[in-house]
């Protein structure tokens, strides 16, 4: 080995100590490019291969009820090269275990894997032809019920129990996800789907012969809308709720959503660390060059070259994002996998493996090179310029012209200590600045792993305290007079019973349709309230509808504007209607209305879909064992179990990605702060030396040098709450989406622990500083030159 | 004029000190068996040539270091055994130091140099009056890269005994000057002595400088070699090297 070579490594490892805060955020940095970037690829080309595998359709075709007939006209659709033509209805499941009733919808079975839309058997197998009582259960359900292969569940058919055995369990590319209808609840125990022969279930909903869900394959050369305008036209007549694409799928919308965000974060957050990082590389790097003044001296007097001085320190930058960078590969890579097993807890694929392409370790690594070549950059051009005579000697001392802060101290009165601290700041000015905005980045992404838990909590007390006050949302099997919803009441226990109409309507926009749904809310209501992001109740107006504002604002529809709208249940009948008001809301994009309205609107008498419930607590497991034997009745949603599932599935990931941030910013204000001081103790170990020597104490040296953390932390934490909360607001605007916006809250106890976690990290770097300065060589200092 | 001072009170005992450091594996012993009494209103000279000891001697005897064998005790103060709080109260009430290079503060000016150190002492001396000692009353609001090597020194030591110590230690103060400007730096030293009655320990290299002495103390490899009363001192200006 050339022993510049060997001088390059021995220095890095002697620098070790110093060095692990750059390592360990070129680590963080490289770690989440590897993991978020590589979590990217994979999802991407599961979803594709998924979707490959399985057939999933362009476009999902649904209608009341059309005959068979209707599938060769489909099949001559300019455009279409595959039709398949299947029952879908939504029932309810009873698990003995189970309190309430689970949500499930049943679907004709795929008679082949080429099939669209297929199933991807789990354990098990397909049904034998002529099994009409065997079902595939959808298999995240099955797991949470502990249900396996022979085990038998039994559904509620128009009415009737229906004992089925589980031949097989499976997954399909259209239940990505199952929320819990109406909510952003991922509750496998209670929502289901599952597939039986579609002869069996013809016989069961008196479709012989029949459809209500055509899955539809067209030639990606043709015009999308065009064929899905010939389809609607089409089945106008069958009480079509129109054609809709991938897009409009829930669980499509999901994944969708999820990549691209992804994709952002796998950009955004290595950068922020990787700078961090570099920025840190660069201050130690002219650290160590001017402490190494003599030896590059020495060096250039023996004969080496610039080039190959240059190229020496340019070695140890490299040696250093290297070693960072292959340690963040490992840690990547485990929380790839982590990442991965995470995602197909939300996610049900057949298999999300987690794959790190070459072009990842590749791209990894150039910007290891491009970090560590901006991070020596500044250090290496000092070697340049540094003639061998003039590196021998000692730098020159500094000279002090007072600049502004000197200048504006020197006219208050103040100890002779506290001026020399300001000063101090004043020196270094530019360095106190980078580390005070470095310190405020750290304090900013507290703020943001905080926030997130904020707005989840907040979203909760807004829910569940404000809006959704009903112990129990009932859904029906299909609509029923009004009356008789509201002699649920009558059921011991039940002390309000309160129905409600949903539709699901395409609203017309300036330049888009919006399918959605219209839900009656009464003024009179005690059970449910529309209400805004920030709890305020706004009442159902009179006459007209109310509108979701972002919904509003993506139609480009406006309070007092006369809204279009087609109602899909009833012959896609086309209406007017005043938008009477506009609300803010956090999830979903709806319309309300009052049921009167809504059912002039139907032109019906009125009636319910379902209803709303107060149930005495005493009476709870009485009401659900009750509700259970109506089968009029396919859903039951308790908002103690919606809680509980918000909090535990939400909850449980909120934290893990608060951890991972607070971790970070632990690492950024850590290394940030410590490096600083360092650098500080290197560069004045003389004067702090020469002032313990004259009698200072050492708690008197340390103030003066943590006197400049102290300014550091008194203005980089507010303005780091400032930029945190500036950040939040941002994600708020980014995440704004059709299912859900992020209310910008940010609570007191944020505010105080985002402070509390950088003056903890400053407190440790402070008892750092002060074993330093205790342990500085007097002795030493005496011959030393300032 | 020379002045007895054998009936003096004793300031420092030190009795049979060593100094060993260990070096990776090698022992470096700086000082062996060193006894010597100095008594309040001296001033004494330490030469040697490097690796002598006299640094060694003299940062013990200012508190820095701790001897490896033997004692040393300031008044009724056991040096020997004083803890490291206990070390950094002794400078702070009873010691002025001098370095060879002067350490001062390059953001504070002159003035701010010496006031900062009146912090220490409940009795301090007035900044001004302690800069016009040094001869330095119209350079006070200057920052050290604007003086000469010698007013920085200057500045040094009315920064040493601004706080009125008991004793100034003054390492090589000369060391880093031309003969010209030493001479006045040892001249306010000599001045510092008389007027204040301060206990002076001075090391050198320069042989020159021991004629200032009312004791000269002659050092070579950890050990005292000679102890020498000077009979007639020479003030600092007459001084040639």
């Amino acid at each position: 080995m050339r022993a510049l070579t060997r001088k390059a490594l021995r220095e890095v490892k002697l620098l070790r100590g110093q060095l692990v805060a750059i390592i360990l955020l070129i680590a963080a940095g490289s770690a989440t490019f590897i993991m978020m970037r590589s979590m990217h690829t994979s999802l991407v080309e599961s979803l594709a291969s998924y979707y490959q595998s399985q057939h999933y359709p362009d476009l999902f075709v649904d209608v009341k009820q059309a005959p068979n007939q209707l599938l060769a006209n489909l099949r001559a659709t300019p455009g279409v090269t595959d039709v398949r033509l299947r029952i879908r209805k939504r029932i309810s499941i009873d698990i003995p275990d189970l309190d309430e009733i689970a949500s499930a919808e049943v679907l004709s079975l795929p008679e082949s894997q080429h099939d669209l839309s297929s199933i991807y058997i789990v354990s098990g197998r397909m049904p034998d032809k002529d099994a009409h009582d065997h079902v595939v259960l959808y298999a995240p359900f099955a797991e949470a019920n502990d249900l396996h292969v022979g085990d038998s569940v039994t559904m509620l058919i128009n009415g009737k129990r229906l004992r089925a055995c589980i031949a097989g369990t499976g997954i399909s590319p259209e239940f990505l996800i199952i929320m819990s209808p109406g909510t952003l609840m991922l509750d496998n125990k209670r929502n289901a789907a599952l597939w039986m022969h579609h002869e069996a279930l013809a016989a069961r909903f008196d479709m012989t012969g029949g459809w209500n869900s055509a899955l539809v394959r067209l030639n990606p050369k043709f015009n999308i809308d065009q064929s899905r305008r010939s389809i609607d036209d089409m089945i106008a007549s069958y009480g079509s709720f129109g054609a809709s694409t991938r897009s409009e799928q829930m669980s499509h919308r999901f994944i969708t959503d999820e990549i691209r965000q992804n994709e952002v974060s796998a950009l955004i957050i290595p950068m922020i660390i990787y700078g961090v990082a570099v920025f840190l590389l660069n201050v130690s790097m002219h650290r160590l060059v001017s402490t190494q003044r003599s030896v590059i001296a020495i060096l250039r007097a023996f004969g080496y070259t610039r080039r190959a001085i240059v190229a020496h320190y340019l070695v140890i930058a490299l040696a250093i994002v290297v070693v960072g960078t292959l340690l963040g590969m490992v840690v990547g890579y485990v929380g790839g996998v982590q990442l991965a097993s995470w995602y197909m807890e939300f996610y049900r694929f057949p298999r999300l493996l987690f794959t790190i392409p070459p072009a990842v370790w590749g791209t990894s690594f150039v910007i290891a090179i491009v970090a560590a070549l901006m991070g020596a950059g500044s250090a290496i051009r000092t070697v340049l310029k540094l003639q061998p005579a003039d590196a021998m000697r000692p730098p020159s001392p500094k000279s002090f012209r007072p600049r502004l802060i000197t200048k504006l101290t020197s006219m208050l009165s103040m100890t002779v200590m506290s001026r020399l601290m300001l000063q101090n700041i004043d020196r270094r000015l530019g360095q106190t600045i980078l580390v005070l905005v470095m310190t405020a980045l750290a304090t900013s992404i507290i703020v943001i792993s905080r926030y997130m838990n904020d707005a989840m909590d907040h979203m909760m007390r807004v829910e569940y305290d404000r809006a959704r006050l009903a112990d129990a949302t009932l859904t029906f099997a299909s609509a029923i007079p009004e009356h008789e919803a509201v002699a649920l009441e009558r059921l011991r226990g039940v002390s309000r019973a309160e129905p409600y109409r949903l539709i699901v309507v395409d609203v017309l926009g300036r330049s888009e349709t919006y399918r959605t749904t219209l839900t009656s809310r009464s003024p009179q209501s005690h059970l449910t309230h529309i209400v805004d992001q920030m709890g305020q109740l706004q009442k159902p107006p009179r006459e007209g509808i109310v509108m979701t504002e972002h919904l509003s604002r993506r139609l480009g529809l406006r309070v007092g504007d006369t809204v279009r709208m087609v109602l899909l249940e009833s012959g896609r009948d086309t209406i007017s209607i005043t938008l009477a008001g506009t609300v803010d809301e956090a999830l979903g994009s709806q319309c309300y209305a009052t049921s009167e309205t809504m059912a002039d609107l139907c032109n019906e008498e009125p009636v319910a879909n379902g209803a709303f419930l107060a149930i005495a607590a005493p009476a709870q497991a009485y009401v659900q064992k009750q509700l259970k034997e109506r089968p009029a009745i396919i859903g039951v949603l308790l908002r103690e179990v919606a809680i509980r599932s918000f909090r535990d599935v939400y909850g449980a990931n909120v934290l893990v990605v608060a951890s991972y941030l607070l971790v970070l910013a632990c690492l950024v204000a850590t290394g940030v702060l410590y490096n600083n001081a360092r650098i500080m103790m290197a560069e004045r170990s003389v004067e702090l030396a020469s002032l313990r020597i004259q009698g200072f104490r050492i708690g008197e040296v340390a103030r003066l040098v943590l006197g400049e953390q102290g300014v550091v932390l008194l203005f980089g934490i507010p303005v780091g709450l400032a930029l945190g909360a500036l950040l939040c607001y941002t994600i708020t605007q980014q995440v704004e989406a059709d299912v859900l916006r992020l209310p910008f809250v940010i609570s007191h106890k944020t505010l105080m622990i985002s402070s509390g976690v950088i003056v903890g990290v400053s407190l440790a770097v402070a008892l750092r500083i002060y074993q330093m300065i205790r342990r500085l060589d007097l002795i030493t200092v005496l011959k030393e030159r300032v | 004029m020379h002045i007895r001072h054998d009936n003096l009170e004793p300031l420092y005992i030190v009795e049979n000190v060593s100094k060993t450091y260990v070096m990776g594996d090698v022992d470096v012993v700086a000082l062996r068996d060193v006894s010597i009494t100095i008594r309040k209103g001296e001033l004494i000279v330490i030469l040697g040539a490097s690796g002598s000891g006299k640094s060694t001697l003299l940062n013990i005897l200012g508190g820095l270091d701790t001897p490896t064998t033997g004692q040393i005790r300031f008044r009724t103060t056991e040096l020997t055994t004083a803890t490291e709080r206990q070390r950094t109260e002794y400078r702070r009430a009873s010691i002025g130091y001098v370095f060879q290079f002067y350490n001062l503060i390059p953001s504070l000016t002159a003035r701010e140099n010496v006031q900062l150190v009146t912090d220490l002492s409940s009795t301090p001396l007035d900044v001004d009056e302690a800069l016009q000692l040094v001869g330095l009353q119209e350079r006070m609001d200057h920052f050290p890269s604007q003086l000469s090597g010698g007013e920085q020194q200057r500045v040094a030591i009315a920064r040493a005994i601004v706080k009125r110590p008991d004793v100034l230690l003054c390492d090589e103060p000369t060391g880093a000057l031309d003969l010209a400007t030493g001479i006045v730096v040892l001249d306010v030293i000599e001045q510092i002595h008389q007027r204040f009655d301060t206990t002076v320990v001075l090391i050198t290299h320069n042989a020159s400088i021991a004629k200032m002495a009312d004791r000269v103390v002659q050092m070579r490899s950890g050990e005292i070699t000679t102890v020498t009363d000077v009979q007639d001192r020479t003030p600092p200006k007459d001084l040639v090297w």
